[in-house]
């Protein structure tokens, strides 16, 4: 490392050795000792910078937030029910609740709310649940260690119903993927045109929509990991791009030379 | 090509604008020119301040500044083995962590059968020296056994002194100057060799 | 080539005799002597390497494609086998760094005392096994347990005296390890509890088939399923053509000796729409099944039915709209490895409303491992289903609307 006394401001005698001092002082590590020296003497004043009205402390004091309990124990909730609005997490979500993003507790399925802590889970923490049944074995919380866990199934069986229309589309869309099917009309009605208030027709927007449908063109599904159709779609699309600039181009040089002033005055007004 | 790569990546970093380089020195050594550019408090030139952009700091600098502090010369290289490599180096380690293993093990046994020994004697002495366990505890009495030997003590106190690698400059006996400190000086740094 | 191929298979067989010092140094002396007469000769032995290219060191694409068309692929890249094929080719043990030959010396060293150990703790053993348990004041169960932590000690010293070997950790990773071995047996298992056992364990607790289907399960035995060839990660969703077949378990011990147990795969999750809850239903339930450490794999399908099936496989279904079911795997040892009386017990068990905990304690079985796959409504399910002979797959399931809370209007009076 270097020495020091090399860079310790004493007074050279020639040139060259000024040269040198100056050159190495610019490492910082010199410039910092020599900055040592003069903030030693430096002395604090205290000036009377800080604010002490407005909003310079912080807002002294808000509405309340309105947090808490909003179902007490034992009392029934369905899902759904906000059970405890909290700042973080006071209360724990037990079994058969969950926890929103600003940890609201709410229940997940229909019983009664209960209050209660779980040593083995945790040891410190504090649990909301909602037991499924009012009274009896199953409705202490929590369950018993290693005991199976209390369901609900809360659904009923119906007959499937056939997805008939579902279906068919499907069927249609495949098969009239090739030009006969078409032809041997699957194709759906075509919905009767709409009257305007002008006593024109117009064919309707729904119908518009669905005219590649009847058509029975089949549009490839974009995959987006297939990158070499990407790479066509994009070329496509820079192509189309330089027509439509090329055009534009033309036109505008046409514009300049009509009357871009007179257009200019009217766009300002 | 690597190192003007790390130039280029780190020349921002380190990079002083406003201070005369040792090329710009050497330069002015060469010419001869002893133009006063730099002002009574300022080393700088001034010009060079006034632009705002100077001339750039010497890349001998920035290199010297990027191997004494850049983290990435800081960190070791992680180790990249091939298989055999690799197994040699494993085996090594395995090696000296056995050897060092073994020497605690050694050490540790050396210590309890001390330790069993003493014992042992001290039993000897509390019971079997016939005077129902006076010269034992006598023995245990550790009255004036730290002291000055001139005054009579058995171990002198410094001996009571834990234990260092590495000694200040005067090997720990007091301030240097007049006093003991100063015959038990370690290095001499006024000794020059005429 | 011959002179490599020779120090290896007596480094083996060094290896096998728990002798390593011996044989490697006359080893080492013959490699680093440039008149080693037995190679030469064993070479000139040799037919020509064109005209018998070794597939380790060719390089040449011609000799290349002759291998190919002689059924034996080249191994490796170009690159690698030419660069073997100019290398010296000196054996891993011999090869002449000076720190790394030092290291050997203190590791065969140690492995020697190891060796003398061992040999010190068997004659114990035996001594202790010769002895009449009247000498001992605890009698026959203290001199049992005294042998055990004497047979645990003799596990420990074989673990110590291979731990330190670099061809024994190279083996392992090449996945050669012989798990008759006590090092690679202990080797693998360290693998294990490194990670797939925590996410193992983590999948059993975190999908509750912990408290749901078995009371507590510490698992020691590894649990791999697969569906054919197809791997399943525990806990995955499988789709029902996959399997209606039943898988292949991989059900590797680690420590020695053979394990007398039963298979349960247990779905917690049949939907019962009449007590708006859920069913324990047994999909497979097979016994007296034998594993070890080298035999680990068990195709449930391949079982004998005469004397280990007792319900053969049903495949896993879910009704439509039905949650997920966990289809869990559960592995049970008996109790001293005995196998259970197969006849009474095929006359007893029932596949719908199985409860494994009735079954354990019936049995005396304790869970040993347990793992998971899920299932749900596919596509193929109904056809599944309906080649299964099972009924209810023209039923959806659908949630019940719980009537909310009628509202509850608040006294006005004590609004601001």
């Amino acid at each position: 490392m270097l020495q020091p006394r090399l860079y310790r401001p004493a007074v050279p005698s020639d040139t060259l050795m000024t040269s040198l001092i100056s050159s190495l002082s610019s490492l910082s590590l010199c410039s910092k000792h020599s900055h040592l020296q003069t903030f030693l003497t430096t002395t604090f004043v205290r000036h009377a910078s800080h604010a002490q009205q407005g909003r310079a402390n912080g807002p002294g004091d808000s509405a309340g937030r309105r947090l808490g309990a909003k179902k007490s124990a034992s009392e029934y909730v369905v899902p759904g029910n906000i059970i405890f609005k909290q700042r973080g997490t006071k209360w724990h979500p037990g079994e058969n609740v969950g926890i929103g993003k600003d940890h609201t507790i709410y229940a997940t399925e229909h019983g009664y709310v209960r209050y209660y802590r779980d040593p083995l889970k945790h040891p410190k923490r504090r649990y909301i649940g909602v037991a499924l049944e009012k009274e009896g074995p199953g409705s202490q919380l929590p369950y018993p260690p290693n005991a199976p866990s209390r369901r609900r199934l809360g659904m009923y069986a119906t007959p499937v119903k056939e997805p008939q229309s579902g279906k068919d589309t499907l069927d249609s869309s495949t098969s009239s993927y090739s030009y006969a099917a078409f032809k041997t009309g699957s194709t759906p009605t075509i919905p009767p045109p709409t009257i305007h208030r002008q006593g024109t027709y117009r064919e309707a927007n729904v119908s518009i929509g669905r005219a590649a449908e009847r058509k029975g063109v089949k549009v490839r599904p974009y995959d987006r990991r297939d990158r070499w159709l990407a790479w066509r779609r994009r070329a496509a699309r820079v192509k189309m791009g330089l027509e439509a600039k090329a055009a534009r181009a033309t036109r505008k040089s046409k514009g300049k030379k009509s009357n871009k002033g007179a257009k200019m005055g009217v766009s300002q007004r | 090509m690597h190192a003007s790569s790390i130039r280029g990546a780190l020349a921002q970093v380190f990079q002083i604008p406003l201070r005369p380089t040792l090329r710009n020195a050497a330069g002015q050594i060469s010419t001869g020119i002893t133009t006063t550019t730099t002002s009574s408090f300022s080393t700088s030139a001034s010009r060079a301040a006034k632009k705002g952009r100077g001339a750039k700091p010497d890349q001998r600098i920035t290199l010297i500044r990027y191997f004494l502090y850049h983290p990435t010369t800081l960190t070791p290289r992680p180790l990249r083995f091939s298989r055999n490599r690799y197994l040699r180096h494993w085996t090594i380690h395995r090696a000296w962590n056995l050897y060092r293993a073994k020497v605690k093990q050694a050490r540790q046994l050396e210590l309890e059968r001390q330790y069993n020994a003493m014992h042992a004697a001290n039993e000897e002495l509390r019971v079997g020296a016939g005077d129902g366990g006076k010269l034992f505890r006598k023995a245990q009495m550790k009255t004036g056994v730290w002291s000055i030997p001139e005054r009579g003590g058995g171990v002198p106190i410094e001996y009571a002194r834990g234990l260092v690698e590495w000694m200040g400059s005067t090997g720990g006996l007091g301030s240097s100057g007049t006093g003991l400190g100063a015959k038990a000086k370690i290095w001499d740094s006024e000794w020059t060799r005429s | 080539m011959a002179p490599s191929r020779a120090p290896s298979a007596l480094l083996l067989h060094s290896l096998r005799s728990l002798a390593i010092e011996k044989p490697s140094t006359a080893l080492a002396i013959r490699a680093f002597t440039s008149a080693s007469s037995t190679c030469q000769e064993v070479q000139a032995e040799r037919p020509s390497f064109y005209r018998n290219p070794d597939p380790e060191t060719v390089y040449q694409p011609r000799l290349e494609r002759k291998l190919a068309r002689a059924g034996r692929p080249p191994i490796g890249s170009r690159r690698r086998r030419m660069a073997l094929s100019q290398s010296p080719r000196i054996p891993f043990e011999q090869l002449p760094y000076q720190c790394f030959q030092e290291a050997r010396k203190v590791l065969v060293e140690d492995r020697e005392e190891k060796l003398r150990k061992i040999e010190t703790e068997r004659a114990r053993v035996a001594r202790v096994r010769e002895a009449d348990p009247g000498a001992f004041r605890g009698g026959e169960p203290f001199k049992q347990k005294k042998l055990a932590s004497m047979e645990a000690e003799l596990e420990r010293l074989k673990i110590l005296a291979d731990i330190n070997d670099p061809s024994v950790k190279r083996r392992f990773e090449d996945g050669k390890g012989d798990m008759n071995k006590p090092i690679y047996r202990y080797l693998a298992e360290r693998k294990w509890r490194e990670y797939p056992r925590k996410v193992l364990v983590q999948r059993i607790t975190q999908m509750n088939v912990v408290p749901d289907v078995v009371p507590n399960v510490d698992p020691i035995v590894d649990v791999k399923i697969a569906f054919g060839k197809k791997a399943v990660g525990s806990g995955d969703f499988v789709p029902s053509d996959v399997s209606e077949k039943p898988c292949q378990l991989t059900l590797q011990a680690f420590d020695r000796g053979e394990k007398m147990v039963t298979i349960a795969v247990v779905d917690p999750d049949v939907p019962n729409v009449e007590t708006d809850s859920f069913d324990s239903r047994c999909h497979y339930l097979a016994s007296n099944i034998t594993i070890s450490p080298t035999k680990p794999l068990v195709d449930l399908s391949k079982l004998s039915p005469g004397s280990q099936v007792l319900l053969p496989w049903l495949p896993p279904h879910a009704q439509k709209g039905s949650p997920y079911h966990r289809l869990s795997i559960v592995i049970l040892q008996h109790k001293d490895n005995i196998p259970i009386d197969f006849e009474p017990a095929k006359q007893k068990v029932e596949r719908d409303g199985f409860t494994l905990r009735s079954f354990m304690s019936r049995h005396l079985l304790t869970p040993i491992s347990a793992s998971l796959f899920r299932t749900r409504w596919d596509e193929s399910t109904a056809a599944v289903m309906e080649r299964a002979g099972l009924e209810g797959a023209n039923v959806e399931l659908k949630r019940k609307k719980v009537e909310p809370l009628p509202y509850k209007r608040r006294n006005p009076s004590s609004f601001r």
